[in-house]
């Protein structure tokens, strides 16, 4: 299995603050990689500045062997890569489904010459609306399509923002706490789907996540990261063995 | 009697009425739509104006081999042109069609060139960068003569006189399908795929691009595409006053009344606009025809019109924020279906 994603001495500081600190790493082909750490540990700045929303102060990123430091977030999204957000970035005056019909990248129609044509994007607009379907229903939001997102509660945000992914089908995708505010079955079934997706599709996650319970069933592999910097990492049953991991993250172990 | 009385005067408001239409209409998409508050309006329809104030005239000097200057002799000229206009249909059909094309080039160049500066700034930063810009251009229109005649303006030759005693009918009519043109394209563009996509800009405009989306290009084009359209609604003021005067384009008239009809129609809905910018044609006329009979008000009757803006604007503000005919979602009926409006 190749590498397909390499984060090599990577840096973030925001003002005196080193969020992100020499942190280096790979990332196999076809794999779940798990990212913990408490809270303000830099998990959601790295993972930014792998999707380009942050440009690093040093190291470097390649995906697929393409060194990609610095670009912008939209040629990252075009090369295959896609982040979700951990606070939902989504389009609130809009309804849900229109939203997912903009996660939808591929419609012709959004170029200004062809929103004139009908004809031109008709049939793909089609193929959208079928797969926004799909989706709604995988999500068990069908019954809300049609209200606007910024009706919608907070773990239908979640989903909404989770159902990025879904229409719009990067090779690695980067997920910021997609579970949080789910309730445990649907939890449970949305890293499913990522096992599923992972193995049939091919396709590669980084999952940033606190609901250890729920997440580790899933994952390959794991990083911890404190205060900017990879504490330890493994395999799941290894990390979470290790006696450093209790101390800066899980509740301490009983006596 | 009543009809040939009351018939131009309400073709006089229609005519009015269509061409602030692609005023507010134009806010509409980049501010509305798109989330750019653009203040400065009245530069892309002045930049319009410009162009009909410098180019066409100067090209029938030329091609008629008048030997004046245009803007130093300028009443002289323009009644010279009018003779020669009337007997030729040709030149004077031309000239308009060049115009119109220069005035969409520049404004869209323009336009597009404004935008580029400003791409780091948002919201109200945007707006007031587009209002001094703006309101630069317009001193440097209202002192450099060569341009539109500077502070006293320019008059323009009456490019339908050839048509005789009906050129005012068929200019009318101009008037009023061009605007309606320029709107059916923003309806068109707004209905599509691409309207949605300025939607999710607005909302979110970080979002978009992490779903791979090159924003700044998409509003590059939306600002070019609508001050090209602006700038023929600024032909098209200078055609209906046959004459350019730098001043006349402020931000008034040209940016806060559009305001005014996006925000009170409904923003993010053509409809809505179309009604604002109707609303506030009939409330502006019925003032102007009231000025006679409020002479006992404390105020002159110059600054009520002002007051009335103002006014509306709180009322608006308060009680509407979203307007008469807000955005509606769109709406996805069963599976299979989709746009199909
Ligand atoms: N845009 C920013 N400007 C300044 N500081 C920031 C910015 N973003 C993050 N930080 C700081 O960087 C540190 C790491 O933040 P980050 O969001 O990466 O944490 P996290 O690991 O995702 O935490 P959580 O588990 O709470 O989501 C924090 O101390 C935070 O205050
Ligand atoms: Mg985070």
């Amino acid at each position: 299995m190749g590498t397909i994603l390499k984060v090599e001495k990577l840096v973030k500081k925001f003002g005196n603050l080193r969020a992100v600190d020499n942190v280096s790493f790979e990332v196999p082909e076809k794999s779940i990689t798990l990212l913990i750490g408490p809270n303000g540990s830099g998990k959601t700045t790295l993972l930014n500045c792998i999707a380009g929303i942050y440009k690093p102060d040093a190291g470097k990123i390649w995906f697929n062997g393409k060194d990609i430091t610095g670009r912008q977030p939209h040629e990252i999204v075009n090369m295959g890569i896609m982040k979700t957000f951990q606070i939902p970035a989504v389009f609130s005056r809009l309804s849900l489904a229109e939203n997912l019909l903009v996660f939808y990248r591929k419609n012709p129609g959004e170029k200004l010459i062809n929103s004139f044509f009908k004809k031109r994007w008709i049939n793909e607009e089609k193929l959208a609306t079928l797969k926004l379907f799909e989706t709604v229903q995988t999500l068990e939001i069908e019954s809300q399509f049609n209200r606007r997102a910024n009706e919608l509660s907070g773990g239908q945000l979640k989903l909404l923002e989770y159902s990025k992914l879904l229409m719009a089908e990067p090779t690695l995708c980067l997920l910021d706490e997609p579970v949080g505010s789910i309730n445990p079955v649907l939890a449970n079934k949305i890293f499913s789907y990522i096992t599923e997706a992972r193995n049939n599709m091919g396709k590669t996650f980084i999952i940033v996540e606190h609901r250890l319970d729920i997440a580790v069933k899933y994952v390959d592999y794991i990083y911890v990261l404190v205060n900017g910097r990879i504490l330890c990492e493994g395999v799941p049953e290894e990390v979470l063995k290790r006696k450093e991991l209790y101390e800066v993250y899980l509740s301490p172990l009983p006596a | 009697m009543v009809l040939e009385t009351l018939l131009p005067l309400i073709i006089e408001t229609l005519t009015f009425f269509s061409i602030y239409l692609v005023c507010s209409s134009s806010l509409n998409l980049q501010q509305g739509y798109t989330g750019i508050s653009n203040l400065g309006l009245f530069f892309s329809i002045s930049s319009g104006a410009y162009v009909i104030a410098a180019l066409p005239t100067r090209l029938a000097v030329w091609l008629y081999g008048i030997n004046m200057d245009f803007v130093y002799q300028n009443a002289l000229v323009v009644s010279l042109l009018n003779e020669r206009f009337a007997k030729d249909a040709l030149t004077p059909t031309l000239l308009l069609i060049i115009t119109f094309f220069a005035a969409m080039a520049v404004g869209g160049i323009l336009g597009y060139a404004f935008t580029y500066l400003s791409l780091r700034l948002t919201e109200t930063y945007l707006a007031v960068f587009f209002l001094c810009v703006a309101e630069a251009i317009k001193i440097f229109g209202e002192n450099f003569i060569p341009l539109a005649g500077g502070p006293n303006g320019i008059l323009l030759p009456n490019f339908f006189i050839w048509l005789g005693n009906y050129s005012w009918i068929f200019q009318s009519a101009f008037f009023i399908i061009i605007p309606f043109i320029i709107f059916a394209v923003y309806e068109k563009v707004t209905r599509s795929p691409f309207g949605r996509l300025l939607k999710a800009i607005r909302e979110n405009e970080l979002a978009v691009q992490c779903l791979g989306r090159n924003t700044v290009s998409v509003k590059l084009k939306v600002m070019a595409f609508t001050s090209a359209f602006l700038a023929v609604a600024g032909v098209l003021v200078s055609l209906r006053m046959r004459s350019v005067v730098a001043g006349t384009f402020d931000r008034v008239d040209y940016s806060f009344w559009p305001w005014l009809m996006v925000m009170l129609g409904g923003v993010g809905n053509n409809l809505g606009c179309l009604l604002g910018t109707f609303l506030c044609i009939i409330i502006r006329r019925i003032v102007y025809w009231l000025k006679f009979y409020l002479v006992f008000l404390p105020v002159d009757i110059m600054w009520l019109e002002y007051i009335l803006l103002g006014l509306a604007f709180m009322i608006v503000m308060i009680y509407k924020p979203e307007g008469i005919l807000p955005e509606k979602p769109y709406q996805v009926k069963q599976q299979g279906d989709s746009r199909s409006n």
